[in-house]
């Protein structure tokens, strides 16, 4: 009995030494793994496309913006802001845009992930033509499909109607100051699920708190706050809110935007999002973007667009590296003959 | 909410407790204490409720548990143990089904033509009660039986109740291996340090890469499945069928790593499910802790298979009906477990029926001689997986829909074979996905059964040994850092 307890703990000692021995084993192995991750990532070889937009605080968007476009040797450079939702974050490379036009110019992706055309107006108007007075704007919009619309989230938006994200769904956003704005994007994350409960992040103002405390009786996905930092845990996969409903009035938004941007000389172009998924189930029957003015707008969605090929996009709804890369360059092409009329 | 695993400051609190536990080894009583003191910081971390309910339930059965164990006459004892096992179960009953029986009796009444509003309460989710009411109930039930005494020191039946690595997803101990472990001296020369690393890095491996992957990318098929095609509907299904595996086996071996740690050993509660070449085998290695449970407590009272084959019958369907109904208060939840429960008959039948004509396959393949009997035999196990993994993977949509109707148009859809079956694929990253989850978690699950036990990395050389944990970190921090967003664990909603 005691020597078989005795040579229990033994092996239990050996293999705890030998455990040990393994995981410095490990940390020697890993260490020069992430040294060379950090080589790449500070040589920008790393920048997937989730790094080129992927920070959904607007507030971090505004100061990142702010510090690339106020460094000196970028000061003689055409200052260009591309904005849409989560396919701008992806689809389209800052770096390699600037590098079509041999770095004349200097180009932000203020790519929101979920954003609708509405906020993204609304970004456009109040913070992005008077905060950084940008000489051209590259506005990706989405086509307003409404796939994952049932009467389930619709009853989920209906009882949301009075907060700010029913302001913000009903395109009411004047009177939302740039911290509300920026406070209920997130909450548009939230994906409304319907068994998981939602988390109020604990950093909003007490007053905001109250007024979105309806949402505390809901399921969604919400957020998770911990240590100083907010992740949603959810992807934004339901940037659909522009429903069809409100077609109209995006419309005339839409128009007050382009307009702003022709009153205030500031080039700007305006591009379709091509998606496989539409290709595969919309084949894009909506009249929306025929409805728009048609100049400075270049309009991508059709089935023999080029787009409309899988191997482009690592999800069926966002580009890939490639996909990107093609993009890109049209943009590119579209934009030089913008500039150049 | 209480604190999870894969919560950042989950580990801190975990490191600086080990700290203390560790530093009062000598002294049981304390260090039983300051382990209670961690089951409550970490349990009631952001809502006092969860701490009032389970400590309410400690107090409630640590004097039932005496009082069962007092040398009273039969009939008193019983009447004890029967008026414990009632609050329990209508303490369960009150926080996870109260308002799923409202609705649905108020919707028969509304058959029946009485137009009544279902009275529904705003309760809050107790996480852990079904595991910890089973747990509390197995205990009252073995004191009774004298199979065990009852724990005389309350702080050791409080960590009974609320150890906190088992409290949210179990395993559901039985009271006669989980208490001598509680109240034995715990040393750190003993610990199983080995082991609870490599349970706890396949753990978060598990969950973190393969679940959390397949969670990302299927989620949107069970909101909108008519968007999808049959053969993504069912590779999805399939991907779901591992993602559950994964985040509840993910669970449970990190629970159990966290707990030898701390010197106490919890039961495995997965023994490669998905290799089991039949549906009894299936429910032998698939949530050990519940089935066995379910067996010792509600399947051998009723009878088990003493009372003939048609008492049998009702015997499987009564506790697999319930044991869908534990999961959670839904439809889908009742029809999981009576699928299985029909699954499970027919097997014994068919098993039965073949042993009665003599033509049973195992025996038939034994008399064969050489490589035929080999060959044979691997064929027919091959079948058997694949024809039980295809049961398990139909049950698992029902379970997994949110509805019975969207349950349906998934079975539909996934089951439809229509002219683009395995012709189209919408979706390419759903097969590579697929590819990569049933890569590794078969992979883990082959090496295990073939070396017949579970640690297949501790009896290594210290340098695979090295390489693989390298690797396990690697892919965890990479897949924490990547799009892949952390979901809760499946089974802390049950």
């Amino acid at each position: 009995m005691e020597s078989s307890l005795y040579n229990k703990s033994r092996k239990i000692r050996k293999e705890k030494y030998k455990t040990l021995k393994a995981l410095v084993l490990a940390v020697i192995i890993l260490i020069p793994i992430e040294g060379v991750f950090r080589i790449l990532e500070e040589n920008e070889l790393l920048d997937e496309p989730y790094l080129w937009g992927s920070r959904n605080i607007i507030p971090y968007k505004i100061n990142d913006c702010i510090d690339l476009f106020s460094q000196p040797e970028h000061s003689d450079k055409l200052k260009v802001i591309a904005i849409g939702d989560s396919f701008c974050v992806t689809g389209f490379n800052p770096y390699f845009f600037d590098d079509y036009f041999n770095q004349s110019t200097i180009t932000y992706n203020f790519g929101i992930m979920g954003t609708a055309a509405r906020a993204q107006s609304f970004l456009i108007e109040k913070v992005l033509i008077p905060r950084f007075a940008p000489d051209a704007v590259i506005w990706m919009i989405n086509s307003p499909f409404d796939f994952v619309h049932n009467e389930e989230t619709i009853a989920d938006d209906n009882s949301i109607l009075d907060t700010p994200m029913g302001r913000y769904y009903n395109g009411d956003l004047n009177d939302m100051s740039l911290e509300e704005l920026s406070e209920t994007l997130f909450l548009k994350f939230s994906r409304l699920y319907k068994y998981r409960k939602m988390f109020i992040p604990k950093q909003f103002s007490p007053e905001l708190k109250a007024e979105i405390k309806e949402f505390e009786k809901m399921y969604s996905r919400g957020f998770r706050y911990s240590f100083g930092f907010i992740n949603n845990t959810a992807p934004p996969f339901r940037m659909l809110i522009w429903e069809k409903e409100f077609d109209s009035l995006a419309g005339n938004q839409f128009e007050n935007t382009i307009n702003i941007c022709e009153d205030k000389q500031i080039i700007h172009l305006v591009v379709s999002i091509p998606q496989y998924f539409a290709c595969i189930y919309y084949y894009y029957t909506d009249q929306f973007f025929q409805q728009l003015p048609q100049k400075n707008f270049f309009n991508l969605n059709n089935l023999n667009s080029t787009f409309c090929n899988n191997l482009l996009y690592f999800d069926n709804l966002h580009l890939n590296v490639f996909g990107a890369q093609l993009y890109t360059t049209l943009v590119a092409e579209k934009f030089e003959e913008c500039v150049s009329t | 909410m209480p604190l999870n695993f894969t919560d950042f400051s989950f580990l801190i609190i975990l490191f600086i407790g080990l700290i203390i536990y560790w530093s009062f080894s000598k002294f049981i009583k304390t260090q039983n204490t300051i382990l209670l003191g961690l089951c409550y910081f970490i349990y009631g971390f952001g809502s006092l409720w969860l701490l009032i309910i389970i400590f309410s339930s400690t107090i409630f059965n640590y004097f039932s548990g005496i009082l069962l164990g007092k040398k009273f006459n039969q009939k008193k004892k019983k009447r004890i143990l029967v008026l414990s096992i009632l609050i329990n179960l209508s303490n369960l009953v009150f926080f996870k089904y109260f308002n799923f029986f409202s609705e649905n009796i108020t919707y028969l009444l509304n058959i029946f033509g009485l137009n009544i509003d279902p009275f529904i309460l705003n309760i809050i989710v107790i996480i852990g009660i079904s595991f910890y009411t089973l747990q509390v109930i197995a205990y009252n039930i073995d004191v009774y039986r004298e199979i065990i005494n009852p724990i005389k020191r309350f702080i050791d039946f409080a960590v009974f109740l609320a150890y906190f690595p088992k409290l949210a997803s179990g395993p559901i101990e039985h009271p006669k291996n989980f208490i001598p472990e509680i109240e034995k001296r715990k040393k750190l020369s003993n610990c199983d340090f080995s082991g609870a690393i490599q349970l706890i890095l396949f753990g978060y491996f598990s969950k973190v890469v393969i679940a959390d992957l397949i969670s990302y990318h299927i989620g949107d098929f069970y909101l909108n499945p008519s968007a999808y095609n049959s053969t993504d509907a069912l590779l999805i299904t399939f991907l779901y069928t591992i993602q559950i595996y994964a985040d509840f086996a993910a669970y449970s071996n990190i629970a159990r790593g966290i707990s030898k740690l701390f010197g106490i050993n919890l039961m495995i509660n997965f023994n490669q499910p998905y290799l089991s070449t039949n549906i009894r085998a299936f429910w032998r290695t698939w949530h050990i802790s519940l089935t066995e449970w379910l067996r010792d407590y509600l399947y051998i009272p009723l009878g088990g298979d003493r009372k003939g084959s048609k008492r049998l019958q009702l015997n499987i369907l009564i506790v697999f009906t319930l044991s869908g109904l534990w999961h959670g208060a839904g439809l889908t939840y009742i029809i999981f477990g009576l699928v299985h429960g029909f699954f499970l008959i027919i097997y014994r039948f068919n098993h039965n029926a073949l042993n009665k004509w003599n033509k049973n396959p195992i025996k038939l393949i034994e008399n064969l001689d050489g490589y035929k009997k080999k060959l044979f035999y691997s064929c027919y196990k091959f079948l058997g997986f694949f024809i039980t993994f295809q049961f398990i993977n139909f049950a698992l949509i029902i379970f997994r829909s949110s509805d019975l109707n969207t349950a349906f148009i998934i079975i539909k859809k996934a089951y439809s074979f229509d002219s683009s079956f395995l012709v189209h694929i919408n979706h390419n990253f759903l097969l590579y996905i697929l590819l990569f989850s049933y890569f590794f978690i078969f992979l883990i699950d082959l090496i295990q059964y073939k070396l017949k036990r579970q640690d297949i990395i501790t009896n290594l050389h210290w340098i695979p040994q090295g390489i693989i944990y390298a690797f396990l970190i690697f892919m965890i921090i990479i897949f924490t850092n990547s799009f892949v967003k952390y979901t809760p664990f499946i089974y802390a909603g049950f």
